[in-house]
């Protein structure tokens, strides 16, 4: 698929389309903005929607932003002239990600949760880097380094026109599916001013939500509320990691929309395919519909429940969907997205 | 005869309402285990499958980690529907969702064409019989229920604790009060013509 200049995205619950001017930057990014339009709803009568973040922020910061790997560690990556400015990449007030865009881990992305001059320390998802086959050296893997975005960067404050308040019981709420397949809810809390985890208060401002994240925006708001993201295209391969066994929220990845069959799920190894009794499930959330769980036959994705051939089932842009999968295995597999359109044209 | 006018329409009117008052609903499915085929309860409800089925009942709760719905073709021939259509759920909601209040009771045909209904969890509270108006959803509904499905519109992480008894298709009072009259009109005009 070639990027129109026009990059057409339809995002979340309302599903409008927001057409957004494509520019080349300076380092040859192509950038857009992605809107997100999340329906108005009551507080007695709240409403969701799906939500993913599929833009990156520019790359920017002190040292080699860019580079090629010269060593790498179970959970570090180094690169010996980077230069870098030690713990800029890692302030809780503006975290960062480092993305893979060469070699056989080609857009695995990891937050960085320390740094110095030369090495950057990572929460690498549970499995080692060293056996991901980064190439290291004059003609190592290629890197580039960005901000993340957070909860708070991402939907702001009631200024902005979140809903917040005493509780989770009358605030929007921001649902996030963690490493462990366990729903985290946040909402913004009014005495405090801050996004707060609903159960424990912690102050959650700065949760990073990465690229790769399903999030479930549950919205109490009278009001649409619509949030303009900003960012780079994504520009290589996605590889996301997924559970084994249980929920793994995902973000489509994509400023364009996909399908299951696109996709790239039915190939995850160890992906169950078959009878639905046995097989794993893709759940897609539609405002109008509500929930509606998939599964691979073997030949086909097919709907539970009436059996509809649904191959071309849309996975829109700035969505996100849940896999299920039926394994009892605690560890992760890699959900390989070839990147759907062509930058180069 | 032109005397005895008013007084047969509202007669026809009475009995019309009479009618409408007794109409009887059509059962399109029960949903327990001597009652219809397996339910095909999916995902959350199924991870784990949390649901009981007597001979007569369905009892499910969950929403644990992601997203559930049951969907279940009906084991005899296909109901009909009259037009318009209104459905009655009868179910007991033992425990409320903690977010999103609705669900929707989504009728099938066999081409997979549907018509959608929205209900509350907390209508069911304490048990009820609860209608809702079928609008169109999907495709040009044949007028035959071939299968229905509940679909859910909460967040992956609430959960829900219900029962469900019977889900019916009920005739509009409108509906019935129009055909009972247009009967009655027919009956009293051949007693008339009758003693003619």
């Amino acid at each position: 698929m070639h990027i129109p200049l026009k990059l057409a995205v339809a995002v979340g619950g309302a599903l409008l389309v927001a057409h957004s001017p494509v520019v080349h930057a300076a380092t040859s990014a192509v950038v857009g903005y992605v809107t997100l339009n999340i329906d108005a709803a009551t507080e007695s009568s709240p409403k969701i929607s799906t939500i993913s973040l599929p833009l990156y922020a520019p790359i920017t910061g002190n040292g080699a932003v860019t580079g090629r790997f010269t060593s790498v560690g179970a959970s570090s990556l180094t690169n010996s002239s980077a230069g870098w400015t030690a713990g800029a990449f890692s302030q809780s007030s503006q975290p960062h990600l480092v993305k893979i865009t060469s070699g056989p881990a080609t857009g695995r992305i990891f937050r960085i949760t320390e740094n110095n001059a030369t090495s950057l320390t990572v929460d690498n998802q549970g499995t080692s880097l060293n056996t991901l086959g980064i190439g290291v050296g004059s003609n190592g893997d290629t890197y580039e380094i960005f901000p993340a975005d957070t909860i708070r960067t991402v939907f702001g404050s009631p200024a902005d026109g979140v809903v917040g308040g005493t509780n989770a019981d009358v605030a929007d709420q921001v649902q996030i599916l963690n490493a462990a397949g366990e729903w985290e809810v946040f909402y913004f809390n009014t005495p405090t001013g801050a996004w707060v985890a609903a159960t424990n208060s912690a102050n959650s401002d700065n949760r990073v939500i990465r690229p790769d994240e399903g999030i479930v925006y549950l919205r109490r708001g009278t009001t649409p509320l619509k949030i303009v993201l900003t960012g780079r295209v994504p520009d290589t391969t996605s590889r996301i990691v997924v559970r084994n066994s249980g929920a793994s929220a995902i973000g489509s990845t994509w400023p364009v929309d996909t399908t299951l069959a696109t996709s790239g799920i039915r190939e995850i190894s160890g992906w169950v395919s078959g009878p639905i009794a046995t097989a794993d499930q893709v759940q897609i959330y539609s405002p109008t519909k509500g929930w509606r769980s998939f599964y691979h036959d073997g030949t086909n994705w097919m709907r539970v429940g009436p059996a509809i051939i649904s191959n071309d089932e849309p996975i829109p842009a700035g969505t996100a969907v849940v896999l299920a999968r039926r394994g009892s295995s605690s560890d992760t597999t890699i959900l390989t997205q070839n990147q759907p359109y062509n930058l180069n044209d | 005869m032109t005397d005895m006018a008013p007084a047969r329409t509202l007669c026809c009117f009475a009995l019309a309402l009479a009618f409408a008052s007794t109409a009887v609903s059509q059962v399109i499915t029960g949903f327990g285990s001597s009652e219809q085929n397996p339910l095909n309860i999916n995902s959350d409800f199924v991870f784990p499958w949390a649901g009981t089925q007597t001979a007569t009942t369905v009892s499910v709760t969950g929403v644990s980690n992601s997203a559930g719905g049951i969907f279940q073709s009906l084991a005899s021939s296909p109901v009909f529907l009259p037009e318009p259509e209104v459905i009655a759920l009868t179910g007991t909601t033992v425990s409320l969702p903690g977010g999103v209040t609705q669900f929707d009771i989504v009728l099938y045909d066999a081409n997979n064409n549907t018509l959608r209904a929205t209900f509350d969890w907390a209508s069911f509270v304490g048990g009820a019989t609860v209608t809702a108006d079928l609008v169109a959803d999907e495709g040009t509904f044949d007028g035959s229920v071939a299968s229905w499905e509940l679909s859910l519109f909460g967040s992956p992480n609430e959960e829900v604790s219900f029962t469900f008894d019977e889900l019916a298709v009920v005739p509009e009072p409108a509906v019935v009060a129009l055909v009972g009259g247009a009967g009655v009109m027919l009956l009293l005009r051949r007693r008339r013509r009758a003693r003619i």
